[in-house]
């Protein structure tokens, strides 16, 4: 067996016999931060293999139970495009030209947006899955959120082949930087993710804050340019620039079909903050696990 | 001290029963961490109780702590906090080795995968490599005892089939410290044997091993010593008849603080009622309390409301943990005798009481001669036996029920 990992509010100590020794108390284990993520981060790397078994687990139990399988990762993304490249052709709504044509356009910005969402939901839903075990048995809880990260990667991947065919029937060229698309969508997870994870401590205890995640997501979609192109000018300008999802989905998708982005380095420090904050975040949720664990009850 | 494996000193845990209060504190807890500027916390803050309190004990190498208490005595926190799930809020725990559980047998099996799938599933979640679990799959299987159905979805699997199979998995491992909570009692009788020699053989290899139970043979089949809890607290720490023995007492002393209803509940058919059982000792005292070896007679109090002939009595006597020790019946003694409308005590005295210290129950019956009932009492009353002689019962090392009466030749 391997040597119990050392999840918080324990010291890790050696001795004479070699055996590893742990200390509970009421003490914050947050002398050391440096020390907790590295402790967090050798937690991941030695459960490395539970994070990969979670994972496949999931994606087992939830194709096994249904014909249509990978049909329902496409459905989302092609509803919506279908919706508003109707909604644009019979000129309910009228949106301004865009770079590519628009069913391509809504198809790309829906894709990173149902990613960027699924990244924001994701830490809090796998956490509420794993409570019935991490109430029980010590793991280390981020393997489940890695697990739930494996499976925002594999649906993205999944739903970028329906770009195949769009882009060849549309006679869409590639932009040089078009592989940075995947840069961008891995920015995009991480921002979602750091956010998300944040979220995870209060929303452990509060259902309120999967309310607000819902409600806040559906009003960030349409504040993002997601089916329509960044307005220039006006309020509705400056709204969508205070969106942190903007630059991510323009720059993104503008890596894909310009190959240049005005938002690129708004982008670049978004990215750089969501990675502060998931830092944190993970720190946070150590922290908080065992007390989150003890208001679950038995 | 360097065989100590496990040093709980003065721990303590607080929880607070309203939900919404309980959030707020979780909240607030997790924000003093953060801050650090949590603190031991010895004073309750409004709405809280202690779940444990004062806790201190300390755990050898190759010994067995045994835990009993009534529901919500504070076990299962215990558990957790020595398993690192939940931080105590006073005092401290130490604890060399690996620690490991048996504790929700079959944790993050998914019903919709096979057992096989289920197999490595599980382990991963122990802790285990795909390749050590490959290593061990054939024997798991085989303990569990379900190489027919391991290619089957866990949840065509009966209940009994997926705790066989949680519990082969989680006892595959070798830890310095096993926590145990309520789970040797699983499956059938055949596999119950199983568990326990595969705890026995974890023993032997010098596992300690802390054990919750509510059934007292079963801790002293197991246990060097056991703790009573009762409200948060270990009331004593001691061998296991004593502590059994002091769980039952204080059993009863929660049991006594009811009040009596005004009448059993009974079925009658009408024409005989039980009116009360007791016990009367040898010079017709009525008591409670009996010693091993002793002299004493079960009375029944019936009342007829017509005269009837030929009945059967039956009394059943019971252990705690429910366990039919004996049945007395009367036979075709009263085969004659007449019972007219009233009042009337048939009793059957016991030469020697053979019942070792413990709590017992018992169950009257009355039948026709054909065995159609005619009263019947179910908990008709409990009795207490103390040993009679402490000293020759230690010595000889006599556990269980029955007082076995004989000699060494």
């Amino acid at each position: 067996m391997k040597d119990q990992s050392v999840l918080n509010h324990s010291t890790f100590v050696a001795d004479s016999e070699n055996l590893p020794t742990v200390h509970y108390s009421f003490e914050s284990e947050l002398r050391r931060p440096d020390k907790l993520l590295a402790v967090i981060f050798q937690d991941l790397w030695k459960f490395r293999e539970l994070s990969w078994v979670l994972f496949t687990r999931d994606l087992k139990a939830q194709y096994r139970q249904s014909y249509l399988g990978y049909f329902w990762l496409f459905a989302p993304v092609v509803a919506t495009t279908i919706i508003w490249f109707f909604l644009n052709s019979s000129q309910v709504v009228d949106i301004r030209e865009t770079s590519i044509p628009y069913p391509a356009y809504v198809l790309v910005g829906s894709l990173i947006w149902t990613v960027f969402a699924a990244s924001v939901h994701q830490p809090l839903l796998s956490f509420s899955a794993a409570q019935s075990v991490l109430s029980k048995l010590r793991v280390p809880p981020e393997t489940f959120i890695l697990s739930g990260v494996g499976k925002i990667l594999f649906e993205v991947f999944i739903r970028s082949l329906i770009l195949i065919p769009v882009f060849l029937l549309l006679k869409i060229p590639l932009a040089v930087t078009a592989p940075l698309f995947f840069v961008g969508l891995a920015c995009t997870i991480l921002t979602g993710l750091s956010i998300g994870l944040l979220l995870v401590p209060v929303g452990a205890l509060y259902t309120d804050v999967s309310r607000i995640i819902e409600v806040g997501l559906g009003f960030g979609m349409y504040l993002a340019p997601v089916i329509y192109p960044p307005p220039v000018s006006g309020f509705a300008s400056r709204l969508v620039s205070l969106n942190p999802a903007t630059p991510l989905v323009v720059v993104t998708r503008d890596w894909l079909t310009q190959g240049h982005s005005p938002y690129a380095s708004q982008m670049m420090m978004i990215s750089i903050a969501g990675s502060l904050v998931l830092v944190f975040g993970l720190i946070v949720f150590r922290i908080a696990l065992p007390r989150l664990i003890e208001r679950q009850g038995m | 001290m360097s065989d100590v494996l496990v040093h709980c000193d003065d721990v303590g845990k607080k929880f607070c029963r309203d939900l919404r209060t309980s959030l707020w504190y979780g909240l607030r807890d997790s924000a003093a961490d953060l801050l650090r500027i949590s603190r031991a916390q010895n004073t309750l803050r409004s709405g809280e109780f202690w779940a444990n309190k004062h806790i201190s004990f300390e755990l050898k190498r190759g010994e067995c702590l045994g835990l009993i208490g009534h529901n919500g005595a504070g076990k299962t926190t215990l558990l957790k906090m020595l398993n690192g799930l939940i931080k105590p809020d006073t005092g401290s725990i130490t604890i060399r080795g690996r620690v490991g559980a048996l504790i929700a047998l079959g944790a993050g099996f998914n019903p919709v995968l096979t057992g096989r799938e289920n197999v490595y599933i599980n382990s991963a979640v122990l802790g285990r490599t795909r390749r050590e679990t490959a290593a061990v799959f054939d024997d798991i299987v085989d303990f569990a005892d379900i190489e027919d159905s391991i290619d089957a979805p866990v949840r065509t699997y009966s209940s009994g089939m997926q705790v066989r199979l949680g519990f082969a998995i989680a006892s595959q491992l070798q830890p310095d410290v096993l926590l145990v909570d309520e789970v040797l009692a699983v499956g059938d009788n055949a596999f119950q044997k199983k568990c326990y020699d595969r705890v026995y053989e974890m023993k032997a290899r010098g596992t300690s091993f802390i054990v919750v139970s509510h059934n007292p043979y079963q801790l002293e089949r197991l246990c060097d010593r056991v703790a009573t809890m009762a409200h948060g607290t270990i009331l004593k720490v001691a061998a296991p008849k004593e502590a059994i023995h002091l769980y039952h007492s204080e059993q009863q002393k929660k049991q006594s603080r009811k009040p009596v209803p005004a009448s059993l509940p009974q079925e009658s058919s009408g024409n005989v009622r039980i009116h009360k059982v007791h016990l009367e000792t040898d010079n017709g005292s009525e008591t409670k309390t009996i010693s091993t070896g002793e002299t004493f007679s079960i009375c029944m109090e019936c009342e007829y409301f017509e005269q009837v002939s030929d009945l059967r009595f039956r009394l059943m006597v019971y252990s705690m943990s429910n366990v039919l020790i004996a049945t007395i019946g009367s036979g075709s003694h009263f085969e004659t005798r007449q019972f007219v409308p009233g009042r009337t005590i048939v009793g059957f005295q016991l030469e020697t009481c053979g019942l070792l210290a413990g709590e017992y129950s018992i169950e009257a019956v009355v039948t026709s001669a054909i065995g159609l009932q005619l009263a019947r009492m179910n908990d008709a009353m409990t009795f207490s036996v103390e040993s009679h002689n402490p000293k020759v019962i230690e010595q000889t090392g006599a556990t269980g029920v029955i007082f076995v009466n004989g000699h060494w030749f």
